[in-house]
């Protein structure tokens, strides 16, 4: 009866054993390397010249390397494209969850699907060929990219993943809560808004978070749309250039060593730190998509 | 007051191509309990559900035949069917409480019913609450999550959030099958109490409780009823070999 073999002792195990800390190894060496990288400008200049210093001049004598610029771009344009694709995604996660006829829905879950895994570049490229030109005509401008623009065409991106997640969230809400409501006289409205909202709250955080981590870390389509300038952004109609783009553009004419390069290893972990930290509050938020049965 | 006050005529239901309930004609009288027993997969709980129509939601569910409560057929399309389950309440197999408060458990439904008087919304918890035998047992604790009540506690919470929409029938699928000796004896005694106010419907496995708190059972196999009448008689003197088979332990 009692088993010789301990799991880890087989040689699959062992294989996924090597595997995984293999994976765990890799990141924890991608952090590592940035750090060090940068770690010349971080201790030259200081965690908060850096993060709030307003000036980016990287080769000029002595250089200068404040962040701020791009840290606040980067989060106009994310908190900007979650402001206008939470509500709608939550409300088509609602609509596909509870109300859409099921022919419906068999339409519309691939189509979301699909539009995840559209290559970046092209709505970036349909971003500054429509949006762009479409702000330049309406409002006479010489260039039409803006945050609001980036913003714009990371709802779209955002979307699905809000969908999905928030549909999934409310699918695992447990089928009894929605019989003891409706048995009770109540409108299947009432009882989404007030059940199964509720019992889904961790899951549609979790879709919130995942929105948010893949709105700061996009490039492609926010370096073609946010107009790149240096500045800080006085609104969210201003242009200007996130941590993404600002890495993507200036890293291939930076010399190794130099601290213009350092200084991009330092913007690089700054997104990093977001992004993980991000992760990092989706994970302690408990099982994103799972709703405890019971709690008593 | 012991008139018929649910019909069931040539009641058929499918569930996609599988006929789970054949041209079943059953009255429920006003104000008295009703158990259906027969062994599982019969259509007794299938049956119950068709009284407040919540089989609707399940998508392939299809049902032919009349079902009257106080004369009007439940099953035309003009039913409005928050309304209907409005006058018929429902308690379900295992506890299942909201996870909030006792008190929102139970103010749950009235709220959205518009009662927003803070203060008649208590009474109304406070009765539902003593209706189901519980307030002595919760009333310093009403704002603590239900959750953290026993099993029979929160069943007697959910038969309490049930009464507080002021219901006429109260339907209960197996209500004490998940639940301990005790528990499921304080539950009979409330079933015994509510039939003063409430016309009952109640679903069992246990052929004694059936013998114990209702004044009139059937017997369903199969998908039919094969004999319907007075508890006593049906216990004591069966019609149907079937029955006297099933209460004599011999199937199912």
């Amino acid at each position: 009866m009692i088993r010789k073999n301990r799991p880890l002792r087989e040689p699959f195990g062992v294989f996924c054993l090597v595997i995984a800390v293999g994976a765990t190894l890799t990141l924890l060496a991608v952090v590592l390397f940035m750090l060090r990288e940068s770690l010349p400008v971080w201790q030259a200049y200081g965690l908060s010249a850096i993060i709030a210093g307003t000036d980016w001049s990287p080769l000029t004598d002595p250089p200068r390397i404040g962040l701020a610029p791009m840290i606040c771009s980067t989060l106009w344009v994310a908190l900007g494209a979650l402001v206008l694709s939470v509500p709608l995604g939550f409300c088509g996660a609602i609509f596909l969850a509870e109300f859409a006829p099921a022919g419906l829905a068999a339409i519309l879950r691939p189509v979301l699907h699909i539009l995840t895994g559209i290559p970046s570049v092209v709505y970036g490229f349909l971003g500054a060929a429509v949006l762009v030109k479409f702000f330049e005509v309406t409002f006479d401008l010489a260039s039409g990219e803006s945050l609001f623009c980036a913003s714009l065409v990371l709802t779209v991106m955002v979307l699905p993943y809000i969908v999905v997640t928030g549909e999934a969230a409310l699918r695992a809400v447990p089928p009894e809560y929605r019989q003891a409501a409706l048995a009770l006289g109540v409108s299947k409205q009432y009882m989404t808004i007030k059940v199964l909202l509720p019992l889904a709250k961790k899951g549609l955080l979790g879709a919130f978070i995942l929105a948010f981590g893949r709105a700061t870390g996009e490039t492609m389509a926010v370096l073609m749309l946010a107009g790149n300038t240096l500045i800080l952004p006085s609104s969210w109609f201003s242009r200007g250039e996130p941590l993404s783009a600002l890495i993507a553009l200036e890293l291939g004419t930076a010399s190794a060593g130099s601290t213009h390069y350092q200084a991009l290893f330092a913007a690089g972990l700054v997104l990093l730190v977001f992004v993980l930290s991000i992760n990092l509050l989706l994970h302690f938020s408990g099982n994103h998509t799972g709703v405890r049965r019971r709690e008593g | 007051m012991e008139q018929e006050k649910i019909v069931a005529t040539g009641l058929n239901l499918f569930y996609g191509e599988f006929q789970a309930l054949k041209n079943i004609n059953l009255s429920i009288r006003g104000n008295q309990v009703t158990a259906l027993i027969g062994p599982s997969g019969c259509g007794k709980s299938t049956f119950l559900r068709c009284l407040n129509r919540m089989n609707d939601i399940i998508p392939s569910c299809r049902v032919t035949g009349r079902i009257t409560f106080d004369g009007i057929d439940i099953n035309q399309p003009e039913i409005d069917v928050v309304a209907l389950r409005k006058r018929v309440g429902m308690v379900f197999q295992a506890p299942n409480p909201f996870p909030k408060t006792i008190y929102d458990n139970v103010a749950f439904a009235p709220k959205l019913h518009g009662l927003k008087d803070k203060r008649k919304l208590d009474e109304v918890v406070e009765t539902a609450l003593r209706q189901a035998a519980l307030w002595d047992e919760v009333k310093d604790r009403l704002h603590k999550p239900a959750l953290g009540l026993s099993g029979g506690q929160q069943q007697r919470l959910c038969i309490s959030r049930a009464l507080a929409i002021q219901p006429e029938v109260l339907l209960m699928d197996e209500p004490t099958s998940a639940l301990d000796p005790i528990s499921t004896l304080k539950i009979e005694e409330l079933i015994r109490e509510l039939k003063e106010m409430y016309t009952i419907v109640i679903v069992t496995h246990n052929m004694q409780q059936a013998a114990r708190i209702s004044d009139n059972t059937a017997f369903f196999l199969v998908g039919e009823v094969v004999e319907v009448g007075t508890t006593d008689v049906l216990f004591t003197r069966p019609q149907d070999q079937r029955t006297e088979d099933y209460i004599t332990g011999r199937f199912g």
